[in-house]
């Protein structure tokens, strides 16, 4: 089903708001792709994921990787990815990087390694695009896989290359699905552009651009400067979807230069340390500067253990409107499942008000203000943590 | 002294079958009902919410867990494990004192107590009947068990009969310790392992104390179902009509059906969340192990007639994705488990009511055993109350 992408007027800014819209599903962004392990969003049922707050349609990021070792059942299935799934009511987006861990994958001339529960298996472009035809996401990313920062020009060019006979590849077997262009090259600029230019022949038969091969060791100014200069570039109505990197600030600065989607592990992450969100991040509260909250908040802490308050009060998640940090701690306490379901739906639902909140401040003509204020007030509990911890 | 806060309504009865409204604190539960086992304030993965949404009435906790982590003090200052949890419907808490014979090594019985070593810091600890009255009065559940002196259902000789005693004299500690008798129920457990004899001379002393309800205790320890169903019955057949009982660790889908026929009204198990971890699903067939091969291309849900989340989303097929492997694999077939558990009882409760229960108990075994292969105790003990298969 082909997709539209709109994108609000934003005189000077280089953010903006955007509506993904495919058949009946709309989708807002800049906003960020859940994780998923199998295909399905990790600790969230059917029911818990559509009663996360926020958001009524979420977007998914399919891991190749994992639907390449059900494509057989899928093809049987023949009623499509999202049904077998339960997921039908969200967009799904097949990926290659795994965005909750860097691994530099191994490639030739016609084909790349797929690392799966069973070992190695190589996909050529050919077998690719059969999987791409029979898993049928709403959005697909074109064949490529990223590479380190530091990696060597020798690889890097050889990854730009292969991509772009991939990409060119990938859209002459026409497989109906709304496609991604990737820009690769690691940290050479001249690369980079190479990419681009090849990846900018296709422009118009492609719905957006993966901006590949970041969160891998390169310096937040590196990363920023890179975008700049290649977003410049873009086609303003092509979706950029940047993957492997996802902290608050990074968000905020790669929403600043035109970063539409992310894919992200980040809210998960958190989870898995048994870490709750809790930084500030409506403008009304980054304005008021009275009150000293924490980022985030560990609840393996012991200073929770008689805690009968929410992780944050007014909280619209599951989580904070039902259960106490008492009773997440005592979970993580007892290596009980559920201390990662009730995390999972706070941290989830934490990020996806962040992004609510980013797409309200770039739509009211405030996001250089809210972005100032919001790294000012990180930085300052930041300091205020450490010196705390000396 | 105090009315305790329970009431037990009969509203059907087939033979010695009986569907009731059972009215406690928190909830009014309908009965014979299966209360799912939430260890440590959790059934494996699922929300409170979760356990609402799929209808559960009486939830268990365990007293000896639930005595570590958090502890007495942590209950007391939040307020009670229903708070604590957030599961605003009734609960259900055991001794302890089962858990610490099977779970610890060093665990010995003396008139004291249940004396132990701890496994935290090695000290020895007792666990006495006022330890475990006063820990379950912290969680404050609906209903506390008494402390028992619990034997192996295969010891014979003097130990069961000291043991069965001993929990007669614990028994009066129990009541006397019981600091919230306007709150919280106190059910006695039968004891006296497989001899009819001891049983009776327990059930006496313990129906003369008048409990609101009644556990049948020290079965499900591998003993032959035999001798299993014969207790059930003596003690379904001597402890009052007009009160509550229950079948302390017992939830397997057969067993659940006989005992229900034999009058029992109450069941606990961690069998269904635990199997579901392993990636096996309840149906009405028996069990499906999901990991098998042979679901891998299987579109069909579950059960075809189930009516929970998981049947109506998802497929087996890809439940063998993800069944014992990942996280959301088992808290998908928890959900169905317990759903499996609460519709089986609200069929069994509905037949009793509709006067179709025999019917409905031949369906049953006819789903469950094609093969005309059900297993001889179960239709003995039917037999015993005139439903013949
Ligand atoms: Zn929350
Ligand atoms: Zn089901």
């Amino acid at each position: 089903m082909t997709s539209t992408f709109k994108i609000s007027d934003n005189k000077d800014e280089k953010c903006r708001v955007g509506t993904l819209e495919i058949g009946e599903k709309s989708y807002l962004t800049p906003s960020f792709m859940l994780y998923t392990k199998e295909g399905s969003p990790i600790n969230l049922t059917k029911d818990l994921l559509n009663q996360l707050p926020h958001e009524k349609t979420h977007s998914l990021q399919l891991l190749f990787s994992d639907l390449f070792q059900f494509t057989d059942v899928l093809e049987k299935f023949e009623q499509g990815v999202h049904k077998f799934l339960a997921l039908q009511d969200h967009l799904l987006f097949l990926l290659i990087r795994d965005s909750s861990s860097f691994v530099e994958a191994e490639f030739n001339d016609d084909s790349i390694s797929v690392t799966t529960r069973k070992g190695k298996t190589k996909i050529t472009i050919q077998d690719y695009i059969k999987l791409v035809k029979v898993i049928k996401p709403d959005f697909v990313t074109s064949l490529s896989v990223d590479i380190a920062w530091e990696t060597s020009k020798k690889k890097a060019t050889k990854i730009v290359n292969s991509s772009s006979i991939w990409l060119e590849k990938f859209l002459e077997a026409n497989t109906g699905i709304n496609t991604f262009g990737v820009i690769q090259g690691g940290k050479f600029e001249d690369l980079r552009m190479k990419s681009l230019q090849d990846l900018l022949k296709n422009k118009d038969r492609l719905v957006g651009t993966i901006l590949s091969g970041f969160g891998t060791g390169e310096t937040n100014e590196e990363r920023n400067q890179l975008i700049n200069k290649l977003i410049d570039q873009l086609p303003k109505e092509h979706v950029k979807l940047i993957s492997g990197v996802g902290s608050p600030e990074e968000i905020l600065s790669l929403v600043e230069l035109g970063i539409d989607l992310f894919s992200t592990n980040y809210p998960n992450l958190m989870t898995e340390w048994g870490n709750a969100l809790t930084f500030k991040y409506k403008m009304n509260e980054l304005k008021n500067n009275d009150n000293q909250e924490e980022n985030k908040i560990n609840l393996w802490d012991s200073k929770f253990v008689i805690d009968a308050t929410p992780i944050i009060k007014g909280c619209e998640c599951f989580t904070c409107i039902q259960h106490t940090k008492a009773y997440i701690h005592h979970l993580l306490n007892t290596h009980e499942m559920l201390a990662e379901v009730l995390l999972t739906i706070h941290n989830v639902s934490h990020y996806l008000g962040f992004f609510e909140e980013i797409r309200r401040v770039i739509k009211d003509s405030q996001f250089s203000e809210y972005k100032k204020l919001f790294l000012e007030k990180r930085i300052q509990i930041n300091n205020n943590s450490n010196s705390n911890d000396n | 002294g105090v009315i305790p806060p329970l009431q037990f309504e009969i509203i059907g009865k087939w033979g010695k079958a009986r569907a009731s409204k059972l009215t406690l604190p928190h909830h009014v539960c309908s009965t014979p009902m299966f209360m799912p086992v939430g260890t440590q304030g959790t059934v494996k993965g699922l929300t409170s919410q979760q356990l609402v949404d799929l209808n559960c009435g009486v939830v268990l906790g365990n007293t000896y867990h639930l005595g570590h982590r958090p502890g007495p003090e942590v209950m007391d200052s939040v307020g009670g494990l229903h708070k604590f949890m957030n599961y605003p419907r009734a609960m259900l808490t055991d001794s302890g004192g089962f858990q610490m014979v099977s779970l610890l090594q060093l665990a010995e019985i003396t008139e004291q107590g249940v004396q132990f070593q701890s496994p935290h810091d090695g000290s020895t600890m007792v666990l006495t009947p006022e330890l475990s009255m006063g820990i379950q009065n912290s969680i404050g559940a609906d209903i506390m068990m008494a402390l028992d002196d619990v034997v192996s259902s295969t010891t014979v000789g003097p130990r069961v009969e000291q043991a069965m005693y001993r929990t007669l004299r614990w028994i009066d500690r129990c009541i006397k310790a019981h600091k919230k008798p306007e709150t919280q129920n106190i059910f006695a457990i039968v004891q006296g392992g497989l001899d009819s004899r001891l049983r009776e001379i327990c059930m006496e002393g313990l129906m003369a104390r008048e409990f609101p309800g009644y556990a049948i205790g020290g079965l499900s320890g591998g003993e032959s179902k035999d001798m299993f169903w014969r207790v059930v019955h003596q003690c379904t057949s001597k402890l009052p009509e007009n009160k509550p009982r229950y079948l302390m660790g017992v939830g397997y889908a057969l067993d659940l059906v006989v005992c229900s026929a034999l009058g029992v009204d109450m069941f606990d198990c961690v069998f269904p969340s635990r199997t579901a971890r392993f990636g096996t699903a309840l149906v009405a067939s028996g069990s499906l192990n999901l990991k098998s091969s042979e679901y891998s291309t299987d579109f069909t849900p579950i059960d075809s007639e189930c009516q929970c989340m998981v049947c109506k989303n998802y497929t087996k097929a890809y439940l063998h994705i993800v069944a014992g492997k990942e996280a959301i694999g088992g808290q998908l077939l928890t959900y169905h488990n317990i759903h499996y558990q609460m519709s089986l009882m609200s069929q069994i409760r509905q037949s009793i009511i509709d006067q179709t229960f025999p019917n409905f108990v031949k369906s049953f075994i006819n789903k469950q055993y094609p093969n005309n292969d059900c297993p001889q105790w179960a239709l003995d003990a039917l037999k015993e109350v005139n439903i013949i298969i």
